[in-house]
């Protein structure tokens, strides 16, 4: 005489081990017959009835079958403990309160295993941070600037001994694994992969792709001096492999403030190499600005190209005078002055195009001037330009000011960690004064800030606004060319 | 509790649309599964939301948290027994857990890894071969699927797998998922194996792996698959990527890598169906 037990038990499940282990435990309990403990899918449904069981009447493949034939009631009903204290829920491991929390980076990365680690210190103490992780097994990504070059050549060798990564150092934005880093707009994932030495030149060409409708599948910024003579290139080339081996992406896009010639060379030969194509991105005179490269990057995707969202502002006929460029990003001023340049001249600034023309940021110059805010030089003691815009508001009313301004082109980056409002204080700004001012705003559709909202704000004070810095800074040499 | 999730954007439909009623799959300390009503969304949408710990396997119909499940044991959110409601839409899971409302949010969201195509070198397939340990079910079973000399006997062998197993994703699936991702990426074409599981998976397996057999019809799958398929292919280093997926679960690792190396294995069946 024998009784038998048959459930098909529904939201009960564990893994296909914990399963087995648990069959063969109950088989082996004294006085236990035949047991099987398995999810219902058919095929256990049937090895259920090859075994001698009665077929539960409503077992479905989500339900835990629970099968146990016992010489008697006392054995089946301890099987049935065994069942249950089996599939109980076992306590979690870890989380003891007494544990210390890491104290370095090496520590934390022993806890978690090695990751990517992110070092915001002080540029002087970034070094010893960087090379902890590294040691650690980390890839790197270094916020921190003031950097000095020869730390960031030995970074760079030792990370490509191990087969690591450094982003940076000055790695202002990067979207990794679908997180953004540092200044980074909301993107969606997508086929295209951004190499940049360059933070808003990157986070331009983020923006455009996303007015297109193209995501991306990462950013790795690899610091604004890494195509320079001194560094050669180190980051870019593993950051192109990184993306080269990462199937999801279709196309690498390569992003520079002006880079070193020979160097801009030999990762042009390094990238024939790779299997995934490489579009070029890199500022300068004679080559495609941000958006005639992204828009080959779409054309290369099979994407149309769109018109690229624009707000025109207050019909103006500025009075004769100069161009003023007030620039939060560096790529971005630098690309206004290479258009600028090609139609009106030299242009003095803090980061000028040609050594002649470099002109004290800090003095109103004569003659069209742009100033880069976020240099180093400008940012030592105070916070970014793009989120305190104090700085910039007062120069943009002393600009206004000054009798020979004609036309003032400044650029708005939105974005997690940029300013929340940025329009909030520069639309009573630009309300202000009586020069024509030409906005390049850059934000993604999912920004915080509402790019629609911030436009919106900008025109409304009389401003034209555009998403393509190249077309703002074209938009503004052309009002400087039709003044009388 | 308001929990902020990384979202699959295979899950974007489901999660975007209105909130509808689902029920319980399962449950354990890393990963929770729901079953979405597909009544009141649309019929191609996904029907499994996998909610997983950061140091979970990453599955492509996945909403990942920030912490482990060291951290935040997942089964301790959660009601026993199938009787609690749980709710998904309007970009969240929503349920009422032993200590009040869990919401877990998609604050962002990850594209699930999905396999390139290119020809496996003869030497990786050998070394996966010979490296892969229990895979959970007789191997005889996989020789089978390698040797279907035509679509027939590939659905059959196919059909033999799906299913077998006690787990809620099952050996025979694992196998079948490997299979057919690394047809996929191998660019052999599987007919017979597609069709199989297009016709059964939905009453053969269970919900969720039935769910992740359709996704590998996509090509989608865990990152460790699709990293192990690149490095069969030469297109990266091939160690750690192999040891990888072999790290996949307790069995899953071995059987998927089983269905990898069977594709690798299998002709094509085209010219034989033409015969």
């Amino acid at each position: 005489m024998t009784v038998e037990h048959v459930e098909a038990r529904a939201g009960a499940y564990a893994d296909s081990v914990t399963l087995m282990q648990v069959s063969r435990e109950v088989a082996s309990t004294p006085g236990v017959a035949a047991a099987l403990v398995a999810m219902g899918t058919e095929l256990n449904v049937d090895l259920l009835a090859g075994m001698g069981f009665t077929r539960p009447p409503s077992a479905g493949p989500n339900d835990l079958l629970i099968a146990i034939r016992a010489h008697d009631d006392a054995a089946l009903s301890g099987a049935l403990a065994v069942v249950a204290e089996a599939l109980a829920a076992r306590p979690a491991a870890g989380g003891s309160f007494a544990e210390q929390p890491p104290r370095t980076v090496s520590s934390a990365a022993r806890v978690t295993g090695p990751a990517l680690a992110l070092i915001s210190v002080p540029g002087r103490h970034a070094f010893t941070e960087a090379m902890d992780a590294l040691d650690a097994g980390c890839d790197v990504m270094i916020f921190s600037d003031n950097v000095p070059v020869e730390q960031e050549v030995r970074l760079k060798d030792v990370a490509a001994e191990r087969g690591l990564l450094v982003l940076g150092p000055d790695c202002g934005t990067a979207v990794i694994g679908g997180v953004g880093l540092g200044f980074a707009h909301t993107v969606a994932p997508g086929p295209v992969g951004l190499v940049a030495a360059s933070g808003t030149g990157a986070q331009q060409i983020l923006c455009l792709l996303d007015a297109a409708g193209v995501g991306v599948t990462a950013a790795l910024g690899v610091g604004g001096r890494d195509l320079s003579s001194a560094v050669a290139g180190r980051s870019t080339r593993a950051a192109l492999t990184a993306l080269d081996d990462d199937p999801a992406t279709e196309l690498i896009i390569l992003v520079s403030k002006p880079p070193a010639a020979d160097v801009a060379a030999d990762i042009r030969a390094f990238a024939q190499t790779l299997a995934t194509p490489v579009q070029y991105a890199l500022i300068g005179t004679g080559q495609p600005d941000l958006t005639a490269a992204t828009e080959q990057a779409l054309g290369q995707l099979g994407v149309p190209v769109p018109s690229w969202p624009h707000w025109p502002g207050r019909p103006a006929s500025p009075r004769t005078g100069s161009l003023r460029g007030l620039f939060a990003g560096g790529t971005l001023c630098d690309e206004a002055m290479v258009i600028a340049a090609e139609r009106l001249g030299p242009i003095g600034s803090n980061i000028p195009l040609r050594p002649e023309w470099r002109v004290d940021p800090m003095t109103s110059g004569t003659g069209h001037v742009m100033i880069d805010f976020g240099d180093d030089e400008l940012t030592a003691g105070r916070p970014h330009p793009m989120i305190d815009q104090s700085l910039r508001l007062e120069r943009l009313a002393a600009e206004a000011r000054d009798p020979a301004t004609s036309v003032i082109v400044l650029d708005v980056v939105l974005g997690h960690s940029a300013h929340p409002d940025p329009a909030a204080e520069l639309a009573p700004a630009i309300e202000a004064v009586d020069v024509a001012v030409v906005v390049s705003l850059i934000g993604a559709k999912a920004d915080p800030q509402d790019l629609n909202r911030q436009a919106a704000a900008l025109r409304a004070a009389g401003a034209h606004v555009y998403t393509s810095n190249a077309q703002a800074a074209r938009f503004a040499a052309e009002l400087i060319e039709a003044a009388p | 509790m308001w929990i902020p999730a990384a979202s699959s954007t295979a899950l974007r439909d489901v999660l975007a649309g209105p909130v509808a009623p689902a029920r319980w799959l399962g449950a354990s300390a890393s990963a929770l599964y729901v079953s979405v009503d597909h009544s009141s969304v649309s019929a191609e949408g996904p029907s499994v939301v996998a909610v997983v710990s950061h140091d979970a396997v990453r599955l492509p119909c996945a909403l990942v948290l920030p912490a482990t499940a060291a951290e935040r044991p997942l089964s301790a959110l959660t009601p026993m027994g199938s009787r609690h409601s749980v709710r998904v839409g309007a970009g969240r899971v929503e349920w009422d857990g032993p200590g009040g409302s869990v919401t877990v949010a998609a604050v962002r969201e990850w594209r699930p890894a999905c396999v390139a195509s290119g020809e496996p070198r003869a030497e990786r397939v050998e070394a996966l071969r010979t490296a892969i340990k229990d895979i959970g079910i007789a191997y005889a079973l996989v020789d089978t699927l390698v040797r279907a000399g035509d679509s027939r006997a590939q659905a059959g062998a196919v059909a033999d797998l799906l299913g077998r197993g006690p787990g809620l994703t099952p050996s025979g699936d694992d196998v079948v998922a490997g299979f057919l991702l690394g047809a996929r990426a191998f660019g052999r074409s599987v007919p017979g194996a597609v069709r199989a599981v297009e016709e059964r998976a939905t009453t053969a397996t269970t919900a969720l792996s039935a769910e992740l057999l359709r996704y590998a019809t996509r090509g989608e799958c865990v990152p460790e698959v699709a990293t192990a398929a690149a490095a069969m292919t030469g297109r990266r280093v091939a160690d750690d990527a192999l040891a990888a997926l072999l790290a996949v679960g307790h069995t899953s690792g071995s059987a998927l890598a089983a269905g990898l190396v069977a594709a690798a294995d299998v002709g094509s069946l085209v010219a034989v169906g033409a015969a």
